[in-house]
């Protein structure tokens, strides 16, 4: 069974990886700027070329044993989007609404992250609601669930 | 502390203004679940009939508007956002402008807010009340924005202190705790 950072960082490379125009998502990623862990002095930076900037974090993890010595690993992320529009007209909850569809498209294409888990799924999101204008906040809550079987 | 803001504008929107404060009662705000003030707002705004001008309608009558230079009219379209943070909760009524006249020919705007531009219209009515328990107390009427203490427009100050403060308590209450405290740091 992968250990937890390697999920996380699992996560952390498919989203820069996979979310391209190229692919048929409505974004480019740089996988450069989708970091492995929250950082502040990042997220602060409001220099155009920072961004779009994603941070996963591991939130929470859990792990049950189950009958016949299974044991169920439950981890949650945090994904944090920042996007800041590019002039005037553009409006950034329409960015957000892009980057929206391109993870919820991410999450529906990428269930397993590979092989790594067994279950992926966006548990729930909060935006900025246009407060932060010009830049726009995204956070999911994503889980991931891994089986771990007798003599794994 | 809740505040919430009614975004529409105090002059040219008097007819919406004085509807709206009629909605505002206290007794309103005490007992209408949140999720239906939006529904109130918009069945408000679709009551209004427009003045039919052919290929537009009209609510400058209905409406009370004035506007200098063209013609003017909304189109047939409100829209109204909730923006929830943790303590805080804005209404803001849009709607789409069409501006018909002249040698401008005909432009649209959309997503009008807070008058922050020369072809805005809307300001800011602000209604302020507070919540116990999420329960409606009070209300007070023509404050400004308030949030954690801060006032006015400029009220978010570091993107990370928002994310800290507003979005993560509102993500798994169950884990918001410890995230909370480790971002704001």
């Amino acid at each position: 069974m992968k250990t937890t950072t390697e999920v996380r960082n699992q996560l952390v490379s498919m989203i820069g990886s996979t979310i391209k125009i190229a692919q048929g998502y409505e974004n480019d990623f740089d996988p450069a700027k989708v970091y492995n862990r929250y950082i502040k002095e990042i997220t602060d930076d409001t220099s155009d070329v920072k961004y779009p900037k994603t941070f996963v974090c591991i939130a929470r993890g859990e792990q049950r044993r189950m009958i016949a010595g299974e044991i169920n690993n439950l981890l949650s992320f945090l994904i944090m989007h920042v996007v800041k529009r590019p002039d005037e007209k553009t409006d950034v909850q329409i960015l957000l609404d892009s980057a929206m569809r391109d993870f919820e498209r991410f999450f529906e294409m990428n269930d397993t992250l590979g092989g790594f888990v067994q279950t992926l799924d966006l548990v729930e999101f909060v935006t900025d609601s246009g407060f932060l204008d010009p830049e726009g906040v995204m956070i999911m809550r994503v889980t991931t669930e891994r089986f771990k079987y007798g003599g794994e | 502390m809740i505040t919430v803001n009614i975004v529409t504008d105090e002059d040219r929107f008097r007819k919406v203004a004085d509807a709206l404060e009629f909605l505002s009662s206290e007794e309103f705000f005490r007992t209408i679940p949140l999720a239906q003030f939006e529904t109130k707002i918009l069945m408000f705004m679709r009551s209004i009939s427009p003045e039919d001008r052919g290929l537009t309608k009209a609510y400058r009558s209905s409406l009370g508007l004035y506007f200098k230079g063209g013609m003017q009219s909304f189109k047939d379209g409100w829209r109204v956002a909730r923006e929830t943070s943790g303590d805080s909760i804005t209404f803001r009524i849009w709607n789409l402008l069409e501006t018909v006249g002249g040698d401008q020919g005909v432009r649209k705007f959309s997503a009008l807010e807070y008058g922050n531009s020369a072809s805005s219209f809307i300001a800011k009515r602000t209604y302020v009340f507070q919540s116990v328990e999420g329960a409606w107390v009070t209300i007070k009427q023509g404050r400004t924005v308030q949030h954690a203490g801060r006032t006015g427009a400029n009220v978010i100050g570091r993107t990370s202190d928002y994310i800290a403060q507003v979005m993560l308590p509102e993500i798994g209450q169950h884990i918001n705790e410890l995230i909370t405290r480790r971002l704001a740091k």
